[in-house]
Protein backbone atom coordinates (compact mmCIF):
# COMPACT_ATOMS: atom_id res chain seq x y z
CA UNK A 1 0.00 0.00 0.00
CA UNK A 2 1.71 3.33 -1.11
CA UNK A 3 0.94 6.46 1.14
CA UNK A 4 0.91 9.99 -0.51
CA UNK A 5 2.36 12.82 1.72
CA UNK A 6 -0.35 15.80 1.88
CA UNK A 7 0.74 18.72 -0.18
CA UNK A 8 -0.10 20.91 3.05
CA UNK A 9 2.45 18.51 5.07
CA UNK A 10 5.09 19.42 1.85
CA UNK A 11 4.11 23.41 2.50
CA UNK A 12 4.43 22.89 6.04
CA UNK A 13 8.11 21.70 6.06
CA UNK A 14 8.92 24.29 3.42
CA UNK A 15 7.59 26.97 5.56
CA UNK A 16 9.55 25.12 8.49
CA UNK A 17 12.87 25.48 6.51
CA UNK A 18 12.56 28.87 5.26
CA UNK A 19 11.94 29.80 8.70
CA UNK A 20 14.97 28.18 10.03
CA UNK A 21 16.70 30.32 7.74
CA UNK A 22 16.05 33.44 9.85
CA UNK A 23 17.66 32.28 13.33
CA UNK A 24 21.21 33.13 11.91
CA UNK A 25 22.49 31.79 14.98
CA UNK A 26 21.57 28.12 14.80
CA UNK A 27 21.93 28.21 10.99
CA UNK A 28 25.56 29.00 12.00
CA UNK A 29 26.30 26.58 14.99
CA UNK A 30 24.55 23.70 12.52
CA UNK A 31 25.60 24.06 9.33
CA UNK A 32 29.47 25.99 10.02
CA UNK A 33 31.53 23.21 10.71
CA UNK A 34 30.09 21.39 7.26
CA UNK A 35 30.42 24.29 5.50
CA UNK A 36 33.91 25.29 6.92
CA UNK A 37 35.06 21.81 5.61
CA UNK A 38 34.41 21.92 2.32
CA UNK A 39 35.59 25.13 1.88
CA UNK A 40 39.10 24.42 3.93
CA UNK A 41 39.88 21.68 1.92
CA UNK A 42 38.38 22.87 -1.39
CA UNK A 43 40.76 25.83 -0.89
CA UNK A 44 43.82 24.50 1.25
CA UNK A 45 43.87 27.42 3.52
CA UNK A 46 42.50 28.03 6.60
CA UNK A 47 42.07 31.61 6.38
CA UNK A 48 40.40 31.85 3.55
CA UNK A 49 38.18 29.22 4.12
CA UNK A 50 37.14 31.06 7.13
CA UNK A 51 36.71 34.22 5.57
CA UNK A 52 34.32 32.68 2.83
CA UNK A 53 32.31 30.75 5.40
CA UNK A 54 31.68 33.99 6.59
CA UNK A 55 30.68 35.02 2.90
CA UNK A 56 28.28 32.07 2.88
CA UNK A 57 26.57 32.55 5.66
CA UNK A 58 26.28 36.19 5.13
CA UNK A 59 24.99 35.86 1.70
CA UNK A 60 23.04 33.12 3.36
CA UNK A 61 20.90 35.77 4.88
CA UNK A 62 20.32 38.56 2.80
CA UNK A 63 19.28 35.97 0.08
CA UNK A 64 17.00 33.45 2.41
CA UNK A 65 13.92 35.31 0.72
CA UNK A 66 15.16 33.76 -2.65
CA UNK A 67 15.15 30.28 -0.62
CA UNK A 68 12.30 28.42 -2.46
CA UNK A 69 12.38 25.37 0.12
CA UNK A 70 12.43 22.42 -2.74
CA UNK A 71 16.21 20.96 -1.46
CA UNK A 72 17.21 21.34 1.85
CA UNK A 73 18.68 24.02 3.86
CA UNK A 74 22.02 21.95 3.81
CA UNK A 75 22.28 21.54 0.64
CA UNK A 76 21.14 25.03 -0.45
CA UNK A 77 24.10 26.28 2.08
CA UNK A 78 26.83 24.17 0.44
CA UNK A 79 25.75 25.23 -3.27
CA UNK A 80 26.20 28.75 -1.99
CA UNK A 81 29.83 27.82 -0.20
CA UNK A 82 30.87 25.74 -3.44
CA UNK A 83 29.74 28.74 -5.88
CA UNK A 84 31.85 30.98 -3.41
CA UNK A 85 34.91 28.50 -3.71
CA UNK A 86 34.96 28.64 -7.88
CA UNK A 87 34.32 32.51 -7.66
CA UNK A 88 37.72 32.28 -5.15
CA UNK A 89 39.38 29.99 -7.23
CA UNK A 90 39.11 31.64 -10.26
CA UNK A 91 40.05 35.13 -8.64
CA UNK A 92 43.42 36.98 -8.44
CA UNK A 93 42.95 36.66 -4.58
CA UNK A 94 43.07 32.56 -5.18
CA UNK A 95 46.44 32.98 -6.14
CA UNK A 96 47.97 35.08 -3.46
CA UNK A 97 46.79 33.17 -1.21
CA UNK A 98 47.92 29.83 -2.65
CA UNK A 99 51.32 31.79 -3.35
CA UNK A 100 51.18 32.82 0.04
CA UNK A 101 50.33 30.03 1.88
CA UNK A 102 51.53 31.05 5.58
CA UNK A 103 47.98 29.53 6.64
CA UNK A 104 47.60 26.75 4.40
CA UNK A 105 45.79 23.44 5.61
CA UNK A 106 48.79 21.29 6.33
CA UNK A 107 48.89 17.70 5.85
CA UNK A 108 50.45 16.67 9.18
CA UNK A 109 48.71 19.17 10.80
CA UNK A 110 45.38 17.23 9.80
CA UNK A 111 46.91 13.67 10.19
CA UNK A 112 47.51 15.12 13.73
CA UNK A 113 43.60 15.37 14.69
CA UNK A 114 43.10 11.69 13.77
CA UNK A 115 41.39 10.04 16.71
CA UNK A 116 43.02 7.87 18.50
CA UNK A 117 40.63 5.17 19.12
CA UNK A 118 41.57 1.70 20.41
CA UNK A 119 44.32 0.85 17.80
CA UNK A 120 48.06 0.11 18.34
CA UNK A 121 50.66 2.87 17.98
CA UNK A 122 52.20 1.29 14.66
CA UNK A 123 48.14 0.67 13.33
CA UNK A 124 48.07 5.01 14.64
CA UNK A 125 51.29 5.57 12.55
CA UNK A 126 49.94 4.09 9.10
CA UNK A 127 46.63 5.36 9.87
CA UNK A 128 48.45 8.80 9.99
CA UNK A 129 50.45 8.20 6.78
CA UNK A 130 47.76 7.37 4.47
CA UNK A 131 45.81 10.12 6.09
CA UNK A 132 48.81 12.36 4.80
CA UNK A 133 48.68 10.64 1.56
CA UNK A 134 44.98 11.15 0.62
CA UNK A 135 45.25 14.65 1.87
CA UNK A 136 48.11 15.31 -0.63
CA UNK A 137 46.50 13.78 -3.19
CA UNK A 138 43.82 15.97 -2.71
CA UNK A 139 46.01 18.83 -3.41
CA UNK A 140 46.71 17.33 -6.98
CA UNK A 141 43.24 16.94 -8.12
CA UNK A 142 40.99 20.01 -10.32
CA UNK A 143 38.80 22.06 -8.22
CA UNK A 144 36.11 20.12 -9.07
CA UNK A 145 36.93 16.85 -8.50
CA UNK A 146 38.67 17.96 -4.69
CA UNK A 147 34.97 19.28 -4.02
CA UNK A 148 33.00 16.51 -5.14
CA UNK A 149 35.69 14.27 -3.47
CA UNK A 150 35.47 16.27 -0.03
CA UNK A 151 31.14 16.46 -0.30
CA UNK A 152 31.26 12.26 -0.52
CA UNK A 153 33.88 11.16 1.47
CA UNK A 154 34.31 13.91 4.35
CA UNK A 155 30.27 15.00 4.37
CA UNK A 156 29.06 11.58 3.18
CA UNK A 157 26.64 13.33 1.06
CA UNK A 158 24.93 11.09 -1.04
CA UNK A 159 24.70 11.73 -5.32
CA UNK A 160 21.88 13.43 -5.98
CA UNK A 161 22.59 15.78 -3.24
CA UNK A 162 25.94 16.23 -4.94
CA UNK A 163 24.97 16.91 -7.94
CA UNK A 164 22.12 19.90 -7.12
CA UNK A 165 25.03 21.31 -5.07
CA UNK A 166 27.32 21.31 -8.15
CA UNK A 167 24.83 21.89 -10.86
CA UNK A 168 26.11 18.40 -12.90
CA UNK A 169 24.82 15.34 -13.77
CA UNK A 170 24.98 12.40 -11.86
CA UNK A 171 27.05 10.70 -14.32
CA UNK A 172 29.77 13.71 -14.64
CA UNK A 173 29.59 13.96 -10.81
CA UNK A 174 30.53 9.93 -10.90
CA UNK A 175 33.26 10.53 -13.50
CA UNK A 176 35.09 12.95 -10.80
CA UNK A 177 34.54 10.41 -8.27
CA UNK A 178 36.19 7.56 -10.16
CA UNK A 179 38.89 9.90 -11.14
CA UNK A 180 39.45 11.47 -7.70
CA UNK A 181 39.50 7.77 -6.13
CA UNK A 182 41.84 6.78 -8.88
CA UNK A 183 44.71 9.26 -7.62
CA UNK A 184 44.28 8.54 -4.29
CA UNK A 185 44.44 4.40 -4.47
CA UNK A 186 47.71 5.46 -7.13
CA UNK A 187 48.79 7.05 -3.68
CA UNK A 188 48.44 4.53 -1.74
CA UNK A 189 49.90 2.44 -3.59
CA UNK A 190 47.27 0.53 -5.38
CA UNK A 191 48.08 -3.47 -5.34
CA UNK A 192 44.99 -4.77 -7.88
CA UNK B 1 36.09 -15.98 -11.03
CA UNK B 2 39.30 -15.20 -12.01
CA UNK B 3 39.85 -11.73 -12.93
CA UNK B 4 39.67 -8.49 -10.30
CA UNK B 5 37.36 -6.27 -9.71
CA UNK B 6 37.79 -2.82 -12.51
CA UNK B 7 38.55 0.80 -10.32
CA UNK B 8 35.04 1.39 -11.94
CA UNK B 9 33.67 -1.47 -10.08
CA UNK B 10 35.64 -1.15 -6.29
CA UNK B 11 34.47 2.33 -6.63
CA UNK B 12 30.79 1.69 -7.38
CA UNK B 13 31.20 -0.21 -4.04
CA UNK B 14 32.82 2.45 -2.25
CA UNK B 15 29.73 5.18 -3.42
CA UNK B 16 27.81 2.15 -1.65
CA UNK B 17 26.28 1.69 -6.02
CA UNK B 18 27.69 -2.01 -6.66
CA UNK B 19 25.83 -4.73 -8.35
CA UNK B 20 25.45 -8.25 -6.63
CA UNK B 21 27.67 -9.23 -9.03
CA UNK B 22 30.56 -7.40 -7.14
CA UNK B 23 29.33 -8.29 -3.95
CA UNK B 24 29.49 -11.59 -4.31
CA UNK B 25 32.99 -11.06 -5.93
CA UNK B 26 34.73 -9.16 -2.87
CA UNK B 27 33.46 -12.47 -0.46
CA UNK B 28 35.17 -14.90 -2.84
CA UNK B 29 38.23 -12.34 -4.08
CA UNK B 30 40.71 -12.01 -0.83
CA UNK B 31 42.81 -9.35 -2.86
CA UNK B 32 39.85 -7.14 -4.07
CA UNK B 33 38.22 -7.07 -0.70
CA UNK B 34 41.73 -5.91 0.80
CA UNK B 35 41.90 -3.19 -1.44
CA UNK B 36 38.85 -2.33 -0.88
CA UNK B 37 39.42 -2.19 2.98
CA UNK B 38 42.39 -0.47 2.72
CA UNK B 39 40.58 2.33 0.51
CA UNK B 40 37.78 2.62 2.82
CA UNK B 41 39.83 2.59 5.93
CA UNK B 42 42.46 5.65 4.40
CA UNK B 43 39.30 7.32 3.49
CA UNK B 44 37.92 6.75 6.82
CA UNK B 45 40.83 7.58 8.44
CA UNK B 46 41.02 11.02 6.50
CA UNK B 47 37.48 11.97 7.35
CA UNK B 48 37.76 10.67 11.07
CA UNK B 49 41.07 13.38 10.97
CA UNK B 50 39.33 16.08 8.94
CA UNK B 51 36.14 16.56 11.18
CA UNK B 52 38.42 16.56 14.54
CA UNK B 53 40.37 19.13 12.98
CA UNK B 54 37.88 21.32 11.71
CA UNK B 55 36.48 21.26 15.12
CA UNK B 56 39.91 22.57 16.36
CA UNK B 57 40.47 24.95 13.59
CA UNK B 58 36.61 26.36 14.19
CA UNK B 59 37.17 26.35 18.66
CA UNK B 60 40.26 28.06 17.74
CA UNK B 61 38.25 31.04 15.96
CA UNK B 62 35.87 32.04 18.56
CA UNK B 63 35.78 35.33 16.94
CA UNK B 64 34.48 34.23 14.02
CA UNK B 65 31.10 34.90 15.54
CA UNK B 66 27.61 35.98 14.06
CA UNK B 67 28.37 39.53 14.85
CA UNK B 68 31.39 39.06 12.21
CA UNK B 69 28.81 37.58 10.03
CA UNK B 70 25.74 39.87 9.63
CA UNK B 71 25.71 43.27 8.35
CA UNK B 72 27.46 45.48 11.10
CA UNK B 73 24.57 47.59 12.80
CA UNK B 74 27.46 49.56 15.02
CA UNK B 75 30.86 50.81 13.42
CA UNK B 76 33.70 48.96 14.14
CA UNK B 77 37.28 49.74 14.72
CA UNK B 78 38.10 48.94 11.33
CA UNK B 79 35.16 51.23 10.15
CA UNK B 80 36.24 54.46 12.08
CA UNK B 81 39.90 53.86 10.82
CA UNK B 82 38.56 53.54 7.68
CA UNK B 83 36.51 56.88 7.78
CA UNK B 84 39.67 58.50 9.40
CA UNK B 85 42.00 57.67 6.62
CA UNK B 86 39.00 59.03 4.18
CA UNK B 87 38.80 61.86 5.92
CA UNK B 88 42.73 62.56 5.88
CA UNK B 89 42.22 61.58 1.89
CA UNK B 90 40.20 64.27 2.11
CA UNK B 91 41.64 67.77 4.20
CA UNK B 92 44.81 66.26 2.21
CA UNK B 93 43.23 66.76 -1.26
CA UNK B 94 41.26 69.31 -0.49
CA UNK B 95 44.47 71.67 0.53
CA UNK B 96 45.85 70.84 -2.33
CA UNK B 97 43.14 72.14 -4.37
CA UNK B 98 43.24 75.07 -2.31
CA UNK B 99 47.29 75.52 -2.44
CA UNK B 100 46.53 74.94 -6.33
CA UNK B 101 43.70 77.96 -6.43
CA UNK B 102 46.08 79.47 -3.94
CA UNK B 103 48.88 79.62 -6.45
CA UNK B 104 46.20 80.47 -9.62
CA UNK B 105 44.89 83.34 -7.65
CA UNK B 106 48.21 84.44 -6.63
CA UNK B 107 49.16 84.43 -10.97
CA UNK B 108 46.34 86.50 -11.31
CA UNK B 109 46.85 88.90 -8.64
CA UNK B 110 50.55 89.36 -9.63
CA UNK B 111 49.13 90.07 -12.86
CA UNK B 112 46.93 92.18 -11.93
CA UNK B 113 49.78 93.86 -9.72
CA UNK B 114 51.93 94.27 -12.23
CA UNK B 115 49.28 96.04 -14.87
CA UNK B 116 48.09 98.25 -11.49
CA UNK B 117 51.71 99.02 -11.77
CA UNK B 118 52.05 99.59 -15.26
CA UNK B 119 49.64 102.19 -15.40
CA UNK B 120 51.45 104.76 -12.67
CA UNK B 121 54.42 103.97 -14.48
CA UNK B 122 52.85 105.28 -17.65
CA UNK B 123 51.24 108.31 -15.77
CA UNK B 124 54.71 109.06 -14.79
CA UNK B 125 56.28 108.57 -18.16
CA UNK B 126 53.23 111.36 -19.52
CA UNK B 127 53.95 113.35 -16.78
CA UNK B 128 57.94 113.80 -16.98
CA UNK B 129 57.70 114.13 -20.68
CA UNK B 130 54.97 116.73 -19.84
CA UNK B 131 57.23 118.01 -17.28
CA UNK B 132 59.95 118.80 -20.23
CA UNK B 133 57.86 120.19 -22.33
CA UNK B 134 56.40 122.73 -19.80
CA UNK B 135 60.39 123.52 -18.83
CA UNK B 136 61.23 123.51 -22.17
CA UNK B 137 58.45 125.99 -22.94
CA UNK B 138 59.69 127.60 -19.27
CA UNK B 139 62.92 128.01 -21.07
CA UNK B 140 61.79 129.46 -24.39
CA UNK B 141 59.65 132.12 -21.92
CA UNK B 142 62.38 133.11 -19.82
CA UNK B 143 64.93 133.25 -23.05
CA UNK B 144 62.14 135.80 -23.98
CA UNK B 145 62.11 137.50 -20.82
CA UNK B 146 65.70 137.68 -21.13
CA UNK B 147 66.71 139.49 -24.33
CA UNK B 148 66.94 142.90 -23.98
CA UNK B 149 63.86 144.02 -27.11
CA UNK B 150 60.51 141.93 -26.44
CA UNK B 151 59.97 140.18 -29.34
CA UNK B 152 57.51 142.63 -30.49
CA UNK B 153 59.38 145.49 -30.71
CA UNK B 154 61.82 144.22 -32.80
CA UNK B 155 60.30 145.08 -36.40
CA UNK B 156 60.58 148.43 -34.63
CA UNK B 157 64.17 148.51 -33.82
CA UNK B 158 64.80 147.08 -36.75
CA UNK B 159 63.21 149.80 -39.20
CA UNK B 160 64.58 152.32 -36.32
CA UNK B 161 68.55 151.23 -37.22
CA UNK B 162 67.24 150.56 -40.76
CA UNK B 163 66.18 155.14 -40.69
CA UNK B 164 69.03 156.40 -38.95
CA UNK B 165 71.30 154.31 -41.29
CA UNK B 166 69.69 156.57 -44.29
CA UNK B 167 69.84 159.50 -42.38
CA UNK B 168 73.24 159.28 -42.01
CA UNK B 169 74.37 158.24 -45.64
CA UNK B 170 72.31 161.16 -46.26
Amino acid sequence: MTQTIPVELIALAGEASISELEDIDALIRLYKPKVFRLVAFSVADRDAAESITQDCFLKAHLTRDQFRGDCSISTWLMRIAFNLVRDHTKSQKFRFWKNASATAVDAHDVSQHLPSGASSAEAQLIAKERVEMVHQTLQELSDKQRSVFVMRFVEEMDLPAIAAVTGMSLPTVKTHLYRAVGAVRARLGATL
Amino acid sequence: MSTHLTHEELTDNLLGVSSLTVNAHLLSCRACANELDRLKNSIAAFRGAAHAWSQSALAADRTMSVARTLPKRSWTTANWVLAAAAMILFAAGFSFYLRDRGTGNQEIGSQAHSAQVAAPVTAIEASQSQIEKDNELMAQVNNEIAEAVPAPMQPLQVSQSVASNSSASK
